[in-house]
């Protein structure tokens, strides 16, 4: 039994804390902020971790990535969401877009979109939940009709981050007339095709975040199928399984922890035992999440795992937020770079209230968790 | 990084299950309320032939693993036996002869006082003394707690500090061990139990409260094994915050956890006969000796305020 990282997961850490500290300001909040400088600046740090080697450290070497361990990439997700996603939209088209393509795309698709990933040259969204198919996702109805060579496109989808940056999108669409997991198939789309039109949705996360997409009569090709007509749910599962653990939420909580506790004012006396208890909470939750990656490691089941660990991250990044608040006051509803913490605890509150939906609600790990849990018995 | 409990540790925890249960799991427990004046030798003496005096926790990390295990197997059945205060090392490095317990100065009490007529107690600041058990309270939630009597004032000793430190792991683990059988029996009578002409387990607001509870003990488990680990590799005040951290959560989640739990059981779950009961009954004195979550709450706050709180992620890196 060892909860040591490791050395070389230990060094890309600092490799990477390096990287960020030299790039960008502390004030930095990411790339979805209503100054369109930080997205132009993610968007040049992903060219510079591109060319440090960095961008696709998770990626196989035959795919042109340097072969990291479960550790090397839980790193990459830990430092990389601490220091408010550095990478802006791209992590998508990183951590699971380029993947299902090596798993499923032809020699084509490979050589077309694997590179311009790994350069980190493409922004790509992902054409999944419809206002009618959000938790069940398996009832989507947008319709892929087969045209001579072609595929005529026509649907709505909704919650989908970036799609008004995005040069792609990886699109789910069913094929025929089956219900459930029957006919849905993956396409991958230009966003300037025509027919396509994003309405973007205003929200408290920020500008680029949720939009509506719009696909009226889109003709795509034949080379637009990835993986199999009608074997659109393997490439969502190998999608999804990339997304299973999640976000490393709670490495921003710890970091905001720890600064509001090293900051002018410290940690109000009142809540210094919250404060304590939020600390341990973020540990188990970590500890959750690093016992999913190494059953993932071995291949074990891990479904129910990483279901809990997103049960415990998610509440966590809740708690968190509504301790920065309580502890700054009026400074926590303040943003800026001469707000408290340089208007973190702002951002982060806003952020946290998404983190019990975004990819798969609290209310589905639980229906996880407990079918585990439950066995036959259920 | 490697999560998983070492082989031995694993298999060790096997046979205390099963020695456990040859001294009649939880059954052995209801006895002792009867018979709770005197130390019961047979599980003395089973803990003997398993080994478990003789693990040197503070040398061998498989032994250090194993000791943890059998907190947990006792915590299954609520051994009625002080198993982390014989686990605990002793101050001066030598063997143990008696079993070492954290106390509240200003009301010293121990469980399972009655099992030895000497014991070593600590308020946890690095100072010891020994004392004298008195008799049991012999109520339904402090049946085999006594009081103890200092036999002098407490001294400062070396290794008290890492003692507190593994007592409160160890301690932990025994709640871990009874958080964990309370959520299996609840998950079984939710599944045999049929209201509205349906097993309590098909209603979502069922299942989200097991899922949580799962949850919850699944966090300690994977708490418990950290710090089991920190304690063999951290400085002794490093590792003392850890125990701190443990203790406070282990506190924390048994509240929770055997709240839900009770309450899917229904009326059974306040009666005898079913495990939930002693369970939560008899794992009160572990979660109130020698204070409550909030009083070490406040320890772990002024100690992180000095030493931290780093373990797995470098809080110092961070602008």
């Amino acid at each position: 039994m060892d909860f040591d990282i490791g050395n070389d997961a230990r060094q890309l850490r600092t490799r990477l804390r390096t990287s960020i500290t030299e790039t960008f300001p502390p004030e930095f909040l990411g790339a979805f902020t209503d100054d369109p400088a930080d997205m132009a600046a993610t968007q040049a740090f992903c060219k510079t971790l591109a060319d440090q080697g960095l961008l696709t450290i998770a990626w196989p070497t035959e795919h042109g990535g340097a072969g990291g361990d479960v550790w090397a990439q839980t790193v990459v997700r830990e430092e990389m969401w601490a220091h408010h996603e550095p990478r802006g939209p791209q992590y998508m088209g990183l951590n699971w877009v380029g993947p299902a393509v090596m798993a499923f795309g032809t020699a084509d698709q490979k050589a077309r979109h694997l590179p311009p990933i790994a350069a980190g040259d493409v922004i790509w969204c992902q054409g999944f939940s419809e206002p009618d198919a959000g938790s069940d996702l398996a009832a989507l109805s947008t319709r892929a009709v087969a045209d001579g060579d072609t595929w005529r496109i026509t649907g709505q989808k909704i919650w989908t981050s970036y799609a008004g940056i995005a040069q792609w999108c990886v699109l789910a669409a069913r094929v025929g007339h089956g219900t459930g997991h029957e006919g849905i198939t993956m396409f991958l789309v230009p966003m300037d095709t025509p027919g396509i039109r994003v309405v973007p949705i205003r929200t408290m996360l920020g500008p680029h975040h949720l939009n509506e997409v719009f696909f009226d009569d889109v003709i795509v090709g034949p080379d637009a199928v990835l993986g199999a007509v009608g074997g659109g749910w393997a490439v969502i599962k190998e999608a999804l399984a990339h997304e299973r653990v999640g976000i490393a939420r709670y490495a921003r909580c710890e970091r905001l922890l720890s600064l509001l506790a090293t900051g002018e004012d410290g940690i109000p006396d009142r809540l210094r035992t919250r404060w304590a208890r939020l600390l341990v909470r973020v540990r188990v939750a970590r500890l959750l999440a690093y016992r999913a990656v190494a059953t993932q490691a071995a291949g074990g089941d891990f479904d129910a795992l990483a279901s809990a660990a997103r049960i415990a991250v998610t509440r966590c990044d809740q708690d968190v937020a509504d301790l920065l608040g309580d502890a700054l006051g009026v400074g926590g509803l303040d943003a800026g770079a001469d707000a408290p913490l340089h208007g973190a605890a702002e951002d982060h509150w806003r952020y946290a209230q998404a983190a019990t939906i975004a990819s798969g609600t609290i209310e589905v790990q639980r229906m996880i968790v407990a079918r585990d849990l439950l066995g036959n018995a259920s | 990084m490697n999560p998983l409990l070492p082989e031995p540790a694993v298999a060790f925890g096997e046979s205390a299950r099963r020695a456990f249960g040859d001294l009649g799991g939880i059954d052995r427990a209801r006895r002792a309320e009867h018979d709770h004046d005197h130390p019961d030798r047979a599980i003395a003496d089973a803990l003997g032939s398993l080994g478990v005096d003789d693990l040197s926790v503070t040398t061998d990390t498989d032994a250090a693993a194993a000791g943890a295990v059998a907190c947990i197997e006792a915590g299954r059945v609520v051994l009625p036996w002080p198993v982390a205060g014989w686990l605990t090392p002793s101050c001066d490095g030598s063997a143990r002869t008696r079993p070492f317990a954290l106390v509240d100065p200003t009301d010293p009490a121990v469980d399972h006082g009655a099992t030895a007529p000497r014991w070593e107690i600590s308020p946890g600041n690095g100072r010891v003394t020994t004392a004298t058990p008195g008799t049991p309270l012999a109520t339904r939630l402090g049946p085999f707690v006594t009081r103890v009597t200092p036999t002098g004032g407490f001294e400062p000793a070396t290794g008290a500090l890492a003692a507190a430190a593994w007592w409160s792991m160890f301690t932990s683990c025994r709640i871990l061990g009874a958080l964990e059988r309370a959520l299996e029996v609840t998950v079984e009578h939710t599944s045999a139990r049929h209201q509205f002409g349906r097993p309590l387990t098909a209603f979502q607001t069922v299942r989200f409260a097991l899922a949580d509870a799962k949850v919850e003990v699944a966090g300690l488990r994977e708490l418990s094994l950290f710090t089991l680990w920190r304690l063999g590799t951290a400085s002794v005040p490093d590792a003392h915050v850890d125990a701190l951290a443990l203790r406070m959560h282990a506190l924390d989640t048994a509240r929770g956890v055997l709240r839900t739990c009770r309450q899917l059981h229904g009326a059974a779950g306040v009666c005898d006969e079913y495990e939930i009961a002693m369970l939560g009954r008899h794992l009160q004195p572990t979660l109130r000796l020698p204070d409550d979550a909030d009083t070490v709450a406040v320890e772990l706050a002024g100690s992180i305020r000095v030493g931290g709180f780093d373990g797995l992620f470098d809080h110092a890196g961070h602008r």
